[in-house]
């Protein structure tokens, strides 16, 4: 249902804007611009397109050699930011050597603190399996030691010294006891002396018997043995400390000799570094105090052998975790952690479960990618690692200390007290690379302090270029590139006109080209595959089409039902005919990858009022803010264009019909504006037409965003229905540079069946939607008479004075 | 007199005792009890002379722990006797348990020689722990040398734990049990087996006598026969277990003390 025209039908003119021609409404790339036949005859594109800005920064931040000068690359993703900067880091890490290995061996003085241990490429590989070697052969080193007769007969001598020491002791103190007839019995609870007579104990009875003197002087005698035997006693263990101290005297001086010829083997393979005669120094030292422990060690697989999976706890002491290997490597590391989380990037020390209890060694220490990037470069995506609890503070903090401290979430945290291992940390040199969306950018620019000092270089990547015949070409020889890297079809003249044509569109600008490299390249692939589908050798134009609509077709099905719904009735717009206060709007809905024009009915009522102008959007919170500013400006235009010694005495009510998600952005600020000076007037609106552009106070039309699918849309319904030859979308001129619209309305235009109308102002724009002039204020400052700017103010001035009318009345005043 | 010879060994008897040398032992006598399906009688002796010294008002004791005086008493003595007695059948029971050996155990009194040798008829083995600790040596010395020479059976005396890789040495007069025991106990622990014969014919009925029942050993003729210096040749050359025949011309003058006070840790005595 329309509201018919009030007031008359104005005088109808033809509008002073022409609509713009079908060539303006996109650019035409043809194969006859291109010298060659196919992409087989252009060679590979080796340098960056477009990018010179994010080519600098790279450039800029490897040279530098300085901390903090890390990179943010940032930029929309498939600008080929991971591709650029991995090339860039991998021809310049291909100047550069490979960075010395890193190992972590056991500290005998504190085995809660392992130490690190580097070694030039290569070596610690080499180290680990000479330490391996050391662990086989010291053990058998050891036990021939031991077994030997030289060694059995010296241990023989030193035992048998103490024995002879305390027998003698003792046989002294027993012959002594002997000469006075008494025997030193051996009790279950100690020593006991007692007389004794033809070789046995004297029984009690006879004891009794003896003299009063004898008795006594047995017990005077007794007590004397007591008290030597005790001092001997107590000497006993005294000697037996002796004795172990000769023991072990011996033991070290027989594992010192077995174990020296090969400590002094590794300490020749290792005299250039310091650190490892110091660890082998170390090693002979603990070998030395475990000797009998090790010794005694049982084999591997006997009962009893409490062994890890990495063998014997005394042998896994003396072997090398080697965390980082460059063996065979010839350049600097590039390394690009796909999930950065706090232990894949610091590095971890892992547990294996033990009889129910958790037990580490330094041989569970595990290398995050900071240290497999040490001395090169590493590649982390910004989303991931914001998304990864603790990974950006540990990445700062290591950062910011310039070595890797390898502690877990919770120890950095200081939520940890459990007794665990601190490595000691790694010294770090790497130049780190984040890749992400600007917004984390700005947002980390914006709200960490210590992001600027981090990561001083931001290599900022361009989502398009200027389209030129230069960069034409280089975009062509980029598609060959690609298709012969993929294995694709050759594309033929027509195939890449018509890929640069959608790179322009994607750009959303006739003079720009799209640096969205991802989405080109699956264009070129799904393009193959038409043309396989089609039977062609090379790809062509109707190959590329083909995989452009086919894109629009998996993803479209929203748009197939908002238009039917709008040609089923159910959503009401209208496409023809004249009506007050109603103006086709037009939006662009964004779902997933695919974005769609959609045309909305926007209206406009208004009454007598205090000069409000009511955005029911906003008042119902569906309205964004830059809905509502725009909204607002319109009262602007209205108090300044017009009547504006008479305040503005209407209350308008502004709203987006069938409406029922938010609306933002102030791109319907010029139709709302339409619908506005139509109810004003009581001038109808051309419903054929539909609007797009915001305004300002002055009454200009600014360019807007989504020009080419705001006009499709409604070209689809006006199709649909049947293109009337009237048909058409007003936009503002600032954006004509922006169309590159679909075939089928460029057709349309080019046969004058649907226009597209480039405004600059407020007035253009209402002379074509009504038929009606403008008008200019003349000399006397009147707008003359027949024009709608002068229907706008009469209503305007005649509302004004029934506002005063209606002051005085409710004052009291009367009728003026 | 009830002679060893194989599987003829049916009841083996051990003296059991604190000292870790009763555990060598007992270890032993279990295992050739096992070997034969020999029933093995662990016998603790209640010395005597202990419980008459403790009821002496001269007599005190020097403590273990701390080597402080303290009185003594009968009844402390018998209560520390049925301690070392509960012990010495706790390592029975396990012994026999570990080697699935019919074992019995029993408590006698008396001078610890005697109350052996008493017990000695009707067993074919007497095992017992010696010690070299002079302190020790009165009493148990003189029990290994009474037992040595009054046993009527076969006697194994052993000072320590055998050691893989020392000998068990035979001194051959010509009894086939000297040779069987011998081989035996190198069975048992793996140790290589040695045969020493005063006489090429003795050593030649060794040779022929181990190429019959393997397995392959060093026979020698000895040079030197005096007293002496032969046991110091068995103390050098054995390091393990000597076997030597009590009623033999050479192995019944042999002072087993002498023996046992050089490298060799057991001694045999056999017929």
């Amino acid at each position: 249902m329309t509201r018919q025209t009030k007031g008359g039908a104005p005088a109808q003119v033809a509008p002073k804007t022409a609509a713009l021609p079908a060539a303006a409404l996109c650019w035409r790339c043809t194969a006859d611009q291109f010298t060659f036949e196919s992409t087989e005859e252009l060679e590979d594109l080796t340098e960056v397109i477009g990018q010179d800005r994010a080519v600098e920064a790279i450039r800029f931040a490897i040279g530098m050699a300085r901390p903090g000068y890390n990179v943010y690359a940032l930029g929309p993703a498939g600008t080929g930011k991971h591709t650029l900067v991995r090339q860039f880091l991998e021809e310049h890490a291909a100047t550069a050597g490979p960075p010395d290995d890193w190992c972590y061996i056991g500290n005998f003085g504190d085995q809660r603190k392992p130490t690190a241990l580097r070694l030039s490429a290569g070596r610690g590989a080499v180290f680990q399996a000479d330490m391996e070697s050391f662990v086989n052969e010291v053990r058998d080193a050891l036990r021939s030691a031991f077994e030997s007769d030289q060694y059995r007969t010296a241990r023989q001598v030193i035992e048998e010294a103490f024995k002879e020491r305390q027998e003698a002791a003792m046989g002294e103190v027993e012959k002594e006891a002997e000469a006075e007839r008494i025997a030193l019995l051996r009790t279950p609870v100690g020593f006991a002396f007692a007389p004794v007579s033809e070789g046995r104990v004297v029984a009690p009875e006879v004891f009794q018997q003896f003299p009063e003197a004898e008795r006594q002087r047995i017990q005077q005698v007794i007590e004397g043995l007591q008290k030597k035997l005790q001092d001997v006693l107590r000497q006993t263990p005294v000697w037996m400390k002796e004795t172990r101290e000769k023991l072990r005297k011996l033991n070290n001086e027989t594992a010192t000799f077995a174990v020296g010829h090969l400590i002094a083997a590794l300490r020749k393979r290792y005299e250039d570094l310091p650190a490892v005669l110091a660890y082998l120094d170390a090693v002979n030292e603990d070998v030395i105090d475990n000797v009998e422990a090790i010794v005694n060690a049982p084999e591997r697989g006997a009962p009893g052998a409490a062994e890890t999976s990495d063998g014997h706890p005394l042998f896994r002491r003396y072997r090398v975790n080697l965390i980082v290997d460059n063996q065979g490597q010839q350049h600097a590391p590039v390394i690009y952690e796909d999930d950065p989380n706090y232990d894949r990037l610091i590095g971890r020390v892992e547990h294996r479960a033990e009889m129910g209890a958790l037990l580490t060694d330094f041989h569970l220490i595990r290398a995050g990618a900071l240290h497999r990037a040490n001395g090169g470069y590493l590649m982390l995506d910004a989303l991931k690692l914001l998304t990864k609890p603790m990974a950006w503070d540990g990445l700062k903090r290591v950062l910011k200390a310039r070595e890797i401290r390898i502690e877990s979430a919770m120890q950095a945290m200081g939520l940890l007290s459990t007794v665990t291992l601190e490595p000691e940390p790694i010294p770090l040199d790497v130049k780190v690379v984040l890749v992400g969306e600007r917004l984390l950018y700005y947002l980390l620019a914006e709200l960490d302090p210590e992001f600027g000092r981090l990561f001083k270089v931001a290599a900022d990547f361009d989502e398009r270029i200027e389209r030129n015949a230069d960069n034409s070409l280089r975009m062509a020889r980029l598609l060959a590139t690609m298709a012969r890297r993929e294995k694709l079809r050759p594309f033929d003249g027509g195939g890449v006109a018509r890929a640069l044509e959608f790179s322009a569109r994607q750009a959303g600008d006739s003079e720009r080209l799209s640096t969205m490299l991802e989405e080109l390249a699956d264009l070129l692939r799904e393009a193959d595959y038409w043309a396989g589908v089609n039977g062609r050798a090379r790809v062509g134009k109707d190959d590329v089409q083909q995989a452009v609509d086919a894109q629009v077709h998996r993803l479209d099905r929203v748009r197939e039902r908002i238009q039917e719904e709008i040609r089923r009735g159910t959503i009401m717009i209208d496409s023809q005919g004249r009506t007050v206060g109603q103006v086709n709007g037009l939006s662009v809905m964004q779902l997933g990858g695919f974005a769609f024009g959609r045309p909305s009915r926007i209206t406009a009522r208004i009454r007598l009022g205090k000069g409000e102008v009511i955005d029911i959007e906003r008042e119902v919170a569906l309205g964004g803010p830059l809905h509502s500013k725009g909204v607002l400006i319109l009262g602007g235009y209205l108090s300044a264009h017009y009547a504006h010694e008479r305040p503005l005495s209407l209350s308008a009510s502004l709203v987006f019909e069938q409406s029922y998600g938010g609306v933002d952005g102030d791109s319907a600020s010029s139709a709302e504006l339409y619908a506005l000076l139509s109810a004003i007037a009581e001038v109808p609106i051309d419903q054929s037409f539909a609007v797009t552009g915001s305004v300002n106070q002055y009454g200009q039309v600014q360019a807007i965003g989504g020009v080419n699918e705001k006009i499709e849309g409604f070209f689809d319904l006006c199709a649909a229905r049947g293109l009337t030859g009237s048909q058409g979308v007003l936009v503002p001129a600032a954006n004509v540079k922006h169309l590159m619209l679909h075939r089928r309305v460029v057709e349309a235009a080019e046969a004058g069946q649907f226009h597209v109308y480039p405004v600059e102002t407020i007035d253009q724009g209402i002379e074509i939607l009504t038929g009606m002039p403008a008008g200019e204020r003349d000399a006397d400052g009147r707008f003359p008479e027949g024009t709608l700017n002068h229907r706008v103010e009469s209503r305007l001035i005649d509302l004004a004075d029934k506002r005063r009318a209606f002051g005085a009345l409710q004052r009291g005043e009367g009728a003026p | 007199m009830t002679t060893l010879a194989a599987r003829q060994l049916r009841r083996v008897l051990v003296a059991l005792d604190p000292a870790a040398q009763c555990r060598a032992a007992l270890e032993t006598a279990a295992r050739l009890a096992a070997e034969r399906e020999a029933e093995l009688v662990g016998i603790f002796v209640e010395e005597a002379d202990l419980l008459q010294a403790a009821a002496l008002p001269v007599t005190q004791v020097i403590r273990d722990t701390d080597f402080m005086l303290d009185a003594l008493d009968p009844s402390k003595m018998q209560q520390g006797l049925r301690a070392w007695a509960a012990q010495a059948r706790a390592a029975l029971d396990a012994v026999a348990a570990r080697w699935h050996v019919q074992a019995s155990f029993r408590v006698i009194r008396g001078s610890v020689g005697e109350a052996l040798l008493a017990e000695a008829d009707g067993y074919e083995l007497i095992a017992l722990g010696t010690v070299s600790r002079a302190s020790q040596r009165r009493r148990f010395g003189g029990t290994a040398r009474l037992i040595a020479r009054a046993a009527p059976c076969a006697v194994l005396l052993m000072r320590g734990v055998q050691q893989p890789g020392e000998a068990v040495v035979v001194l051959y007069e010509g009894s086939e049990q000297a040779l069987a025991l011998g081989r035996e106990l190198a069975d048992l622990n793996g140790q290589p087996l040695s045969v020493l014969a005063p006489g090429e014919a003795l050593a030649e009925a060794a040779r022929a006598w181990l190429a019959e029942r393997g397995p392959d050993a060093k026979v020698e003729v000895l040079a030197e026969t005096a007293a002496a210096p032969l046991a110091a040749r068995l103390g050098r050359a054995a390091a393990g277990i000597v076997v030597l025949e009590r009623k033999g011309k050479l192995g019944g003058q042999i002072d087993v003390e002498a023996v046992l006070a050089g490298p060799a840790s057991s001694i045999v005595l056999v017929g």
